[in-house]
């Protein structure tokens, strides 16, 4: 019981009563939570603050969206203020801008020094904010480390330079003149993140209401 | 005493989920909906004599309010539990600090106020309709000014629409809805099938109201008869509530008034009969798989 | 957390011991239900059991609706009654009283139509006059009906032993339907005991003995009501009249 009272969990698909709206859940789980009066209306509005839901907060849940649903998720994962969060699939089945927010929300919380623990197997978002990670396969854990002991090739180096209106040719010959040659040395223009592309195609005005529905 | 508050916080919070939760059900709602029909219908009902007359009103009117609220217990039970199950909202519930048995308390106390709920609105408007056949009744008759006989007749309609015990009555339809209500909530514990736990709630309400009869013919035949029979007769003498205890509530409406602690003794069982139930309840609950 | 364990195991452990308390206090509930519905006097539950099965069954499946079903039926005994179909009129009075039999109105309707309604209709009959079976055939069927009257009463009285109402029909029908004015005493006595009975109903047990012949009788039932009461002053017991009776009986 006292492990659970530090410990914010979310579900996966998590379900919650959909006939009330996101104030009355929170304030539902608040109360099992063991808060109560002031306090607990004041965490309340904190939360719904964070994780962006104040204009549907008096919205019954029926009528959310599966990323607002999984903020309110995580919005009552942290009600009663847990060291460490547990997540199950946060941004499965969310839209990009969705599961953009929630990354962001983690991210915060990340900075705010909670302990985050999350599963995914959307491995980009992974990467994106991870400090650790672990490898399950059916069941068993294959690897675990920091992202930089995992992942860096450590005998290749990777540069990103402005052009500044030279063409591949003339760092070809600088990077000869140091003794690489020609076949060690591989060459291309940076591409954005699909993600990337995605938010920043959309008109200013969907962008507003895309985080509205999220 | 810290955490027996918060239990009782958390199991308060069910509680009040639940009864928002059943208020916006619209079953219920047709349910509650048919018997204020049914208690304000009975005012219109016209027979021969003035004492049919209110004799068929009570009749109707506790009919109404009994039928209605094993309805809305059977109906509340059976839906609102299995469907925390199935919706999985019980997984998202049992993610915070809450103990099994602090829910099934929630729901049963959800359920039971809703249920008290129901009874008091359907025991005013009865109330209501008790007064306007009074006035109707009085309306015919002369002033009490008029002489000894007057106030006699007045007297003997007053009797009737201003009969006290018809309390005791509501107390006790009261009690067998609790302890109907925790019969269902027992068999949810069970299964996640609403129609098995309609079907075996109200298999128990029926036996229990034969309960009586088979709990004597077991007493008077001990080693008389074969084993099966005698076992089954057991059987339902030990497992079953003796629903036929409620009869009382006949008697009052039917104008006999038995005395105020024959109800208090039967409200005793009910309750212990409830806190009997509702823990076996938590205990099969707390080994189920979710 | 397996399918059964520990605590199905405690839960079975509960049920069994409650099982054992609750026998018993069921038991003393039926038995205080009984004294409140059929009096002290009868031994608790002493119904035919096996008969009891399936009222018990119909009872049940009615539920909450067991009044409401009686009252329906009991419209159609008024139809009955109208139409004069007497056999048809007990059948379904019979039926009443299965359902309702807490409530005094069903036994003394029911027992009203029999003694009264049927058998004055029956005194009506002619019956076959070439053959001479009028006034006997009479008789006889007016006869039935009177004792029908009495069997609903008596039943009545053994459902509802503690209200007046039932003792005092019964005695008006042997007062008024076969001038039994000993019987008509007897349950006028019994009616004026019961608590909430009307005054009257104890002089009413003084007439009856009067007229029954039995004079020491209705001497010693005056005089235990005169020395009922300190108090003879005028009200609703009628001190003036059962003075009168007393010297009335004294003179002769």
């Amino acid at each position: 019981m006292s492990a659970r009272q530090r410990l914010g969990f979310l579900p996966e698909n998590p379900y919650f009563p959909n006939f009330l709206s996101g104030r009355e859940v929170l304030r539902y789980y608040g109360k099992l939570s063991g808060l109560e009066g002031k306090s607990l209306e004041a965490r309340m509005e904190e939360l719904l603050e964070l994780v962006d839901l104040q204009e549907a907060r008096h919205r019954p849940l029926k009528t959310y969206s599966k990323g607002m649903l999984q903020r309110i998720g995580l919005a009552q994962a942290l009600l009663h203020d847990p060291d460490l969060l547990l997540l199950d699939e946060p941004t499965a089945g969310v839209d990009p801008l969705g599961s953009r927010q929630i990354r962001d929300i983690i991210l915060g919380l990340k900075q705010r020094g909670k302990t985050i623990v999350f599963s995914s197997h959307l491995l980009e978002q992974v990467q994106e904010v991870s400090d650790r990670v672990a490898i399950l396969h059916l069941g068993q854990k294959l690897k675990e480390g920091s992202l930089a002991e995992l992942l860096e090739v450590p005998d290749e180096f990777e540069l990103r330079l402005p052009r500044s209106g030279r063409s591949e040719e003339e760092l070809r010959k600088v990077l000869g003149a140091a003794g690489w040659s020609g076949d060690e040395i591989s060459i291309r223009s940076p591409r954005v993140k699909l993600e990337e592309y995605f938010i920043s195609s959309l008109p200013e005005r969907g962008k507003a209401e895309g985080r509205k529905s999220g | 005493m810290k955490s027996l508050k918060e239990t009782w916080w958390r199991i308060e919070a069910i509680a009040g989920n639940t009864l928002v939760e059943a208020l916006r059900q619209r079953v219920l709602n047709v349910i509650f909906l048919f018997g204020l029909v049914l208690v304000l219908g009975s005012l219109f009902l016209t027979s021969l004599t003035f004492q049919e007359e209110f004799k068929f009103l009570k009749d109707l009117g506790y009919a109404a309010i009994s039928i209605t609220g094993t309805l809305v217990a059977l109906m509340g039970a059976a839906q609102l539990i299995p469907a925390e199950i199935e919706r999985r909202t019980l997984h998202t519930l049992l993610s915070k600090p809450v103990r099994r048995y602090e829910f099934i308390l929630g729901k049963y106390l959800g359920l039971l106020g809703l249920i008290t709920l129901m009874l008091l609105i359907m025991s005013l408007l009865f109330a209501g309709v008790l007064w306007a056949k009074e006035q109707l009744g009085l309306l015919g008759l002369p002033p009490a000014e008029s002489g000894e006989e007057a106030r006699q007749m007045i007297a003997a309609v007053t009797a009737q629409s201003r009969d006290l015990n018809l309390l005791q009555a509501l107390v006790l339809i009261w009690a067998k809805l609790a302890v109907v209500t925790a019969v269902a909530v027992f068999f949810s514990t069970m299964a996640t099938s609403t129609i098995f736990i309609v079907c075996t709630t109200l298999l128990v309400y029926f036996v229990g109201h034969l309960q009586s009869v088979a709990r004597e013919v077991w007493l008077q035949e001990i080693g008389g008869s074969s084993w099966l029979k005698q076992g089954f007769l057991a059987l339902v003498a030990f497992l079953i509530p003796d629903f036929q205890a409620y009869n009382l509530i006949d008697e009052i409406i039917a104008g006999n008034a038995p005395p105020w602690a024959g109800s208090a003794e039967l409200l005793v069982y009910s309750v212990v009969y409830v806190a009997v139930l509702l823990l076996v309840s938590s205990l099969v609950f707390e080994d189920r798989e979710l | 957390m397996k399918r059964w364990g520990r605590h199905s195991g405690m839960a079975v452990l509960v049920l069994l011991v409650w099982a054992g308390l609750k026998v018993p206090w069921e038991l003393r509930l039926a038995r205080e239900r009984s004294e409140i519905m059929y009096g002290a006097e009868l031994p608790p539950m002493s119904m035919e059991l096996r008969d009891s099965l399936g009222q018990g069954m119909t009872l049940a499946a009615l539920g909450g609706f067991r009044g409401v079903a009686a009252n329906f039926l009991w419209l159609s005994v008024t139809t009955a009654w109208e139409e004069q179909q007497w056999t048809r009129l007990r059948a379904l009075a019979e039926m009443v009283v299965l359902l309702s039999a807490e409530g005094v109105f069903f036994w003394e309707n029911a027992g009203w139509h029999m003694a009264y309604n049927a058998s004055v209709s029956a005194e009506r009959f002619s019956g076959d006059a070439e053959r001479g079976e009028g006034p006997r055939m009479r008789n006889v069927e007016s006869m039935h009906w009177i004792k029908q009257g009495i069997e609903l009463y008596e039943r009545g009285i053994r459902a509802i032993p503690e209200k007046p109402k039932l003792y005092e029909m019964l005695a008006l029908l042997y007062q008024q339907r076969l001038q039994d004015h000993e019987k008509a005493a007897h349950y006028f006595e019994l009616a004026s005991q019961k608590e909430g009975a009307p005054v009257y109903l104890e002089r009413f047990a003084g007439f009856a003995l009067e007229k029954a012949g039995e004079r020491e009788k209705a001497y010693a039932h005056w005089v235990k009501l005169w020395q009922s009461s300190e108090e003879h002053g005028p009200g609703p017991r009628r001190w003036g009249m059962i003075e009168e009776r007393i010297r009335k009986l004294e003179k002769n």
